[in-house]
């Protein structure tokens, strides 16, 4: 039951600070407009006239009439907040702002953690490529991929600069024309490509991989999404990454590129810049790195021992960076604008929100599933829980900020005081704006492209638009998590099988769940159709 | 290598291991740096309040930061949006942590103890920005001991100025931009920092550009574009939170009971006041360049020169050189000069001067010398004539005038006379160097005014304070002597007003005058309205005679000959009811009788039988009402108390 407390304690947290923001605009909407206290009352005396004489002590004048013209103090003028409520409000008002400009701050801060200093940049790129001292197994996990797309990332990657290469195709049982895709590429490279047949029928990828990590022969596995671009000589910097024997696991940069720029595309593109560039260092560097799902490589022999990917995980990537770090396993993770992979950015909006919604599952479900509780500190841990909540809360406080600045330039004119602080987590809010505009020049410059004047307005107007999809992404999340019935399926996550037995035995388990549940696999969300045993759609949702 | 999250074991390190890391070598720089900072900030604290005189602007600024309270939230300017506030408002959390106002002996050594506080800051940072600058220990001591003891430094960095309060920002934000490491945060700090600067004074925007370009040479372009970017946006932040604030408040343009922003800036831009040439010998830019000579002739040669050849020479110089020369390059920008300004670039002279000793060492003094063979020794006397017996022979008649001379005595004997003796219902025009103490001791704010806001008021469309003719009592300073020209409303009060006490010599020499508009009457004789010097001195010789009442032969003598106020002579014949009285003198008010030596004595130190007997009469005295009521009355030991009468001038003027 702890488990489930996090989500729902955030969802809270946002419907909390939704209503927050909202009841005093209401409040200060309907307050009506204080009079000017100013007059034109002088300040001179009036000059005394009386005759004056002694007086008996018992006969003692009025003290003299002040005549200092007192002014009502802004306080008494903001009638509307002088009572318990609006004191409580005005009090809670503060502290969301104090919060969310801690937040907006941490984030930015995060976001140019591999810029600190010119030093931490250049430590931040690959080790120089040396000669080849291992085999890699490149994985490519090919369920719904487009077979066009597929054969040229195979033929892409059999190409790639290494002597000892493998790519291993990991094709579902029942999609004859990937598996034709397969064929024809293992034509062309013969001995270099290989096929593993995933007979799972999962949606999730890590049964796929986990069904193919049995048959690779290299002693690094890499796994590389269908579609993307990888450097030829990106596998020779792997490499002599791995020339180190206490390194387990390396995580290479990733890109997106759109070749039909969407309203998002530069937003997206950016967002992922700053996490494969800057954030998964500074996790790295914190000993908790939650991997992606591309050309991350893994020793085949760790990955085995600590039981594969998680067949029920929608990140398995991220999953398999947080139960490497917790076995204290050393996880490199480089990035070299040259060296990056390019990922196909998602083409539509709908694939876009599919996508945002299995990124922050994925980090919900890993914090559920609880592995990362065996860290050794509370510290740790909590920076743990605090990793994996993060998408969660980023999304929230995306819109509460949002929210904060309307709400304080409403309100600056009646409650200049409060005002002024609501605008503050504004502050960092477009520090971070103008730092992603230098961000996607730096991207176009690392491509030798042009710098586009309408990238950079695409990528300012998106700015609200896309704050808005990913808190609506981040609250079905939250929704699916506190009423399973709700559009998202229940997801039972638990902690990776401890044997092979126990993993089979779970698999079945899945299987018949699956089959029964006749779920069309697709990213999520899923919805349920009333139709019996599935069969897989072929391809064609991306 | 790359970023990489490795296992790792917590073992601390043992206490031994501890004890012997502390680095000792640095705890030395450290203690040589906090020696230096100390001793200038030693040279500028010993005699603080006494010299140099205390100035109006001193008083304006103390003025505002005494005004900044709870009720009035930032303090918000009714009179003048002159400049920006954080100079104040730092000065007002100044004197409340230090209860300064309270605790210091005037409100002027409250004030000057922060700059004194802003000058050992300031100097910690420049020991910073030179090591960071590469400078040795020996050439970093160099420019602190110049920036710390050059009179110049001195003199002016115990003013209560803008100028002094935005060094430390100033500095800090130079000494983080030349971080050796080129962190990302440097640009942050910096740009926040600067902007701290300029909240404070307007003027360090002109370091803008040297900050980029100190910034620019210690980065790298890797980073540097997001590191502009932070920086400038949160400099832009802060400068934007100003504005927003005045927007906010609804004060962006003036309106009733407020002053606007944007005059206030058209005012800075376009109709800042003339401060004349050079060339005329009375304008403001020739007075501050005639005392900057005066205070420190070698210090300037020596700083104007170092920067030119540093601005030739040297690279890791020139944006020093340009900061050190930029103040003293406004002074004759028409409109900018003044002669606290200057401070701005002190302790970038002083590095740039130690600077090129640095230089000129680490290339063996080839630059000046070629290839002529140097001999130590020699080379050693002349550095000793030349660094160290110059500018003591220079600076120590300086320095001894700045430890010993006191040209406050005045302003403080006037403070108390005006506690003693002017009724609290009578409405003051004060030099605002006097505005805070008369307020921390007690007279209403609301009942003075400086000589500056009954000009400025109508300007900036705020009218609250009424004319001079609306002010009883002119307390008339060698400022406003000397440039009427520049308060014409407190000028015109001057022409129009008599003279009633004096309080102090020379130019510390302060008058309080009293008030008297053509279409009000003199009011010299309000007391003995009506009644001549005859009728004042039969009344005295009557009183003489009174048989409840002993007096001593000198004050029996100064009643017969019509001396004594007639308030006093009346009261005295009320009081003799109470019971026996030793009358022991009337003495004459020193200030006063500066002024007339034949002003009615209008103090009387009494002696009643018992400690009982005088609360008595001092009860009564106290229940009276104007004309009869004493500005004073103090009880002493033995039954003696002391009763003090408004001086007859400074009565209340009979109705019009």
């Amino acid at each position: 039951m702890g488990h489930r407390g996090g989500a729902r304690w955030f969802l809270f947290a946002v419907v909390a600070g939704a209503t927050l923001f909202c009841a005093p605009s209401a409040v200060a909407q309907s307050e009506p407009t204080p009079p000017d206290p100013t007059t034109d009352e002088t300040l001179l005396p009036p000059a005394p006239d009386d005759e004056v004489q002694i007086v008996p002590t018992d006969q003692r004048p009025e003290a003299p009439p002040t005549t200092e013209t007192v002014e009502p103090s802004a306080d008494q003028a903001k009638t509307d907040l002088s009572g318990p409520g609006g004191v409580a409000a005005v009090v809670l008002l503060l502290l969301a702002s104090v919060v969310l400009t801690a937040l907006a701050t941490a984030r930015l801060v995060r976001m140019l953690f591999a810029w600190r200093s010119p030093a931490s940049l250049g430590a931040a790129g690959f080790t120089p490529a040396g000669p080849p001292t291992t085999s890699f197994s490149l994985l490519v996990p090919a369920r719904r991929s487009d077979p066009a797309v597929l054969k040229a990332t195979l033929h892409q990657l059999a190409s790639l600069d290494h002597p000892n290469v493998e790519v291993v195709a990991v094709v579902p049982q029942e999609d004859a024309a990937i598996r034709a895709a397969v064929l024809a590429a293992k034509v062309r490279h013969p001995g270099r490509i290989h096929e593993a047949v995933d007979r799972s029928f999962r949606r999730a990828r890590g049964a796929g991989l986990n069904a193919a990590l049995e048959e690779c022969a290299g002693e690094v596995v890499g796994v590389i999404e269908p579609g993307d671009t990888v450097h030829p000589r990106l596998l020779r910097h792997v490499d002599s990454c791995f020339a180190l024997t206490s390194v387990a696991a390396v995580q290479g940069g990733v890109q997106l590129v759109a070749p039909k720029p969407r309203w998002f595309s530069a937003r997206s593109a950016v967002e992922r810049y700053f996490w494969s560039r800057s954030r998964l260092h500074l996790h790295a560097t914190q000993h908790f790195a939650p991997l992606e799902s591309s050309t991350v490589f893994v020793r085949t022999q760790t990955l085995r021992d600590s039981g594969g990917w998680d067949e029920r995980c929608v990140a398995e990537g991220c999953e398999l960076g947080v139960r490497l770090s917790v076995e204290g396993q050393s996880i490199v993770v480089a990035y070299d604008p040259e060296l990056a992979t390019q990922q196909l950015a998602p083409p539509t909006t709908r694939a876009l929100m599919a996508e945002r919604i299995r990124w922050i599952r994925g980090f919900v479900q890993v914090l559920h599933q609880g592995v990362w509780r065996q860290l050794p500190t509370r510290s740790q841990r909590l920076r743990a829980r605090l990793v994996l909540a993060r998408p969660l809360v980023e999304a929230a406080a995306g819109v509460a900020i949002l929210a904060a600045a309307v709400l304080g330039a409403a309100i600056a004119g009646r409650h200049p005081g409060l005002g002024l602080v609501l605008l503050l987590p504004a502050i960092p809010a477009l520090m971070t704006v103008g730092v992603e505009i230098e961000a996607l020049a730096e991207l176009a410059r690392s491509h030798d492209r042009p710098r586009r004047r309408r990238d950079q307005l695409a990528l300012v107007l998106s700015t609200l638009p896309y704050k808005l999809l990913v808190a609506t992404a981040a609250l079905r999340v939250g929704l699916g998590e506190i009423w399973p019935w709700e559009r998202l399926p229940a997801m039972p996550v638990t902690a990776p099988a401890s044997s092979e037995e126990e993993r089979l035995e779970r698999l079945d388990e899945m299987n018949e769940v699956d089959l029964t549940t006749s779920e069309p696999i697709v990213d999520l969300p899923v919805r349920r159709k009333p139709s019996a045993p599935e069969l897989p759609v072929a391809s064609g949702e991306r | 290598m790359n970023s990489t999250a490795q296992a790792f074991t917590r073992t601390g390190p043992g206490w031994r291991y501890r004890v012997e890391s502390i680095p000792v070598r640095r705890l030395g720089t450290f203690t040589l740096a906090l020696g230096l900072a100390a001793a200038g900030g030693l040279a500028r604290a010993v005699n603080l309040a006494s010299t140099p005189q205390r100035m109006g602007d001193e008083g304006v600024l103390l003025q505002r930061a005494w005004t900044v309270d709870g009720t009035n939230g930032l303090g918000r300017l009714t009179d003048w949006y002159d400049h920006p506030p954080l100079g104040w408002l730092v000065l007002s959390l100044w004197t409340w942590a230090t209860s300064g106002f309270d605790r210091a002996w005037t409100a002027i050594a409250a004030g000057r103890s922060l700059s004194i506080a802003a000058y050992v800051l300031s100097a910690g940072l420049l020991w910073l920005l030179a090591r960071r600058l590469g400078f040795d220990r020996w050439t970093a001591a160099i420019a602190l001991a110049l920036f710390g003891l050059s009179p110049l430094a001195v003199d002016l960095n115990r003013l209560v100025s803008l100028d002094n309060l935005a060094v430390p920002w100033l500095v800090a934000a130079f000494a983080l931009a030349a971080n050796p490491r080129r962190p990302l945060i440097a640009f942050a700090a910096g740009g926040a920092c600067l902007a701290a600067a300029v909240l404070t004074n307007e003027v360090a925007l002109l370091f803008l550009p040297l900050l980029v370009w100190q910034l620019r040479r210690s980065s790298l372009p890797s980073t540097r574009r997001y590191g502009f970017i932070v920086g400038g946006s949160l400099f832009l932040a802060v400068m934007a939170g100003y504005v927003v604030d005045a927007i906010v408040h609804r004060s962006l343009t003036a309106g009733a009971g407020h002053a606007g922003l944007l005059d206030g800036i058209r005012a800075q831009l376009v109709d800042r006041p003339d401060t004349g040439s050079l060339l005329d010998s009375h304008s403001i830019s020739r007075q501050a360049v005639a005392l900057w000579f005066d205070l420190d002739p070698l210090g300037l040669v020596v700083l104007v020169l170092a920067a030119a050849t540093a601005l030739v020479t040297s690279p890791r110089l020139r944006p020093y050189a340009v900061a050190a020369l930029v103040p003293l390059a406004l002074v004759v920008v028409p409109g900018f000069a003044s002669p606290s300004l200057i401070v701005l670039g002190l302790p970038f002279g002083a590095l740039v001067v130690a600077g090129l000793v640095q230089h000129g060492h680490d290339d063996g003094w080839k630059w000046i010398f070629g290839e002529v063979t140097l001999y130590p020794e020699v080379l050693a006397g002349v550095a000793l004539v030349v660094v160290i017996l110059a500018p003591i022979g220079l600076w120590a008649p300086k320095h001894h005038r700045l430890l010993t001379e006191d040209t406050d005595a005045a302003a403080q004997e006037l403070e108390r006379w005006v506690v003693a003796n002017v009724p609290t219902a009578q409405r003051m025009i004060v030099d605002d160097a006097l505005w805070t103490d008369l307020a921390v001791d007690g007279v209403a704010p609301g009942h003075m005014t400086g000589y500056a806001a009954l000009d400025l008021d109508p300007q900036v469309g705020v009218a609250a304070r009424g004319t001079w003719q609306d002010y009883d009592v002119l307390v008339a300073t060698d400022s406003l002597r000397r440039f009427p020209a520049r308060y014409p409303s407190a000028a015109a009060a001057l022409e129009e007003s008599e003279v009633v006490a004096t309080f102090g010599t020379g130019i510390e020499q302060i008058e309080l005058r009293r008030v008297l508009p053509g279409d009000r009457a003199s009011t010299e004789a309000s007391a003995t309205a009506g009644r001549g010097p005859d009728a004042v001195a039969s009344t005295g010789t009557a009183l003489a005679r009174n048989p409840h009442l002993a007096f001593s032969s000198a004050a029996s003598a100064q009643l017969v000959a019509g001396r004594v106020d007639l308030r006093l002579m009346t009261t005295l014949v009320a009081v003799a009811d109470l019971g026996p009285l030793d009358i022991e003198q009337f003495p004459l008010d020193p200030a006063e009788a500066v002024v007339n030596p034949l002003a009615p004595h209008r103090v009387a130190v009494l002696r009643a039988d018992s400690d009982e007997a005088a609360a008595k009469i001092a009860n009564l005295l106290e229940a009276q009402v104007s004309p009869y009521r004493p500005a004073q009355v103090e009880l002493g030991t033995d039954g003696r108390l002391t009763v003090t009468y408004t001086p007859a001038a400074l009565l209340e003027p009979p109705n019009p």
